[in-house]
């Protein structure tokens, strides 16, 4: 949601929406662990604990601008310098 | 029976109200933010609502599922490794590992480093630095992470900075000089808010706070919004949250206008009307705490400047809700009674997007 207020200017509820959206889940299970979890692996988006290997950091970064089909600068700066 | 609640006063103390006082402060409290910002009053159905939130008998309360905001901040994360004056528990960390400990540990929505000084002005001479540990933190991160300070006008005055100083130029009746000093102290603001904005950019900056906006006055306030043009111009697809100082901006200066208006005097829902024009993406909005009033009062007021300003913006606003803002108690170790309490308050009657 932050990603979408700090791109978009979206507001608390259309940013809910929108990632809740392209999560393909219901608004309320944005903050449902149990949900979520799963979902974070997944896409490899980062998950709260740490998995040997799994994604965090640049790679998270790089997936959750995918997913929500924005554009993160550091990933941009990232995509650059790999010439991605 | 008048019921007696446990609550606070603006100053932390605890102390048991009779629901009726309770209720009275609240009903001040919003006429005192009506009367100031020529907005209307929080509703009777809001007033009994805060009421509720005030009067629960739980330690901490909550909103419900579904409503949860996201959290930004300004310099949390050196709370981990900072003392007494900077609100901080003293762990020796590094800044990128008290980054890191506060995403992953503290589960942070966004997070942001910053210099010790947080000042933008010191923050120039060294933005090699800055830019380099940005960039390593950056890899690492998950969260959005925003690189922030204070434009802190004050420092460009002189013995700190260049310019004659307008403390001691106004009590000595030269109005003039003064405001020119701070239009040249705002000149130099701006420039350096404009480069180090750009500087960061440069290596991948995803976010930029502007934090503590007109703390120095409405000149201080103008720098800022003008640095949020000039790098929107420059760098479209920043990010900035700008976020003021204050429920009022001071009228230091009392003349400077952006886009012809005039900043002395602005309260919250004006303020957020410029801050967008300006170009930032999120405002954060700051409303007094005074000590000698009750939560109820301090907090009754915050919702309803907070409501007139959600209600007027398009971009999303973030109540400020550090010591001594928008209804928390003015001490350096805020009671969780209090905190949950006025944030609950600020997200379901304030309609804050983030705090």
């Amino acid at each position: 949601m932050t990603w979408m207020q700090m791109t978009r200017k979206m507001k608390i509820n259309a940013a809910k929406a929108y990632v809740a959206d392209k999560l393909g889940i219901d608004v309320m299970d944005l903050t449902n662990e149990e949900v979520m979890r799963d979902i974070r692996a997944d896409l490899k988006i980062g998950t709260v604990t740490s998995i040997a290997g799994s994604a965090k950091g640049i790679r998270a970064k790089y997936k959750i601008a995918e997913v929500l089909g924005i554009n993160i600068r550091s990933v941009d700066l990232f995509k650059r310098d790999l010439g991605i | 029976m008048n019921k007696q609640i446990l609550t606070r006063m603006g100053d932390g103390e605890r102390l048991w109200m009779a629901a009726s006082d309770i209720k009275g402060d609240i009903d001040n409290g919003t006429a005192d933010a009506a009367d100031r910002g020529g907005i209307p009053e929080i509703s009777d159905e809001e007033k009994e609502h805060l009421f509720n939130i005030i009067a629960e008998p739980s330690r901490i309360v909550g909103v419900s599922p579904g409503e949860e905001v996201i959290v930004s901040d300004d310099g949390c994360s050196m709370s981990f490794y900072s003392g007494q004056d900077g609100g901080g528990v003293g762990i020796p960390l590094s800044r990128q590992q008290a980054i890191l400990t506060y995403e992953r540990a503290c589960g942070a929505d966004s997070t942001s480093m910053g210099h010790s000084d947080y000042s933008y002005k010191p923050v120039k001479p060294i933005i090699n630095f800055e830019t380099g540990e940005y960039y390593n933190t950056s890899m690492v991160t998950t969260a959005p992470l925003f690189y922030g300070a204070q434009p802190n006008l004050g420092l460009y005055s002189q013995p700190d900075g260049p310019c004659p100083n307008p403390g001691e130029l106004l009590p000595l009746g030269k109005i003039a000089e003064a405001r020119e000093s701070q239009e040249q102290a705002a000149e130099y603001l701006r420039d350096d808010l404009v480069f180090i904005g750009k500087r960061l950019a440069d290596v991948g900056l995803e976010g930029l706070n502007f934090d503590t906006c007109g703390s120095a006055g409405d000149a201080d306030f103008l720098a800022a919004l003008q640095a949020v043009a000039d790098l929107k111009k420059a760098v479209p697809d920043l990010p900035i949250l700008m976020g003021a100082s204050g429920e009022f901006i001071l009228g230091m200066h009392g003349e400077v206008t952006f886009d012809g208006k005039r900043l002395a005097g602005l309260y919250p829902h004006d303020q957020a009307k410029v801050v967008q024009s300006a170009g930032a993406d999120i405002f954060g909005l700051a409303i007094n705490t005074s000590t000698s009033e009750s939560v109820a009062w301090n907090l009754a007021r915050a919702v309803t400047f907070l409501k007139a300003a959600s209600n007027i913006s398009d971009i999303p606003i973030h109540a400020n809700v550090g010591m001594g803002v928008c209804g928390i108690p003015m001490m350096e170790q805020p009671p969780i009674d209090a905190v949950t309490r006025v944030s609950k308050a600020l997200v379901q009657i304030g309609k804050a997007d983030g705090l």
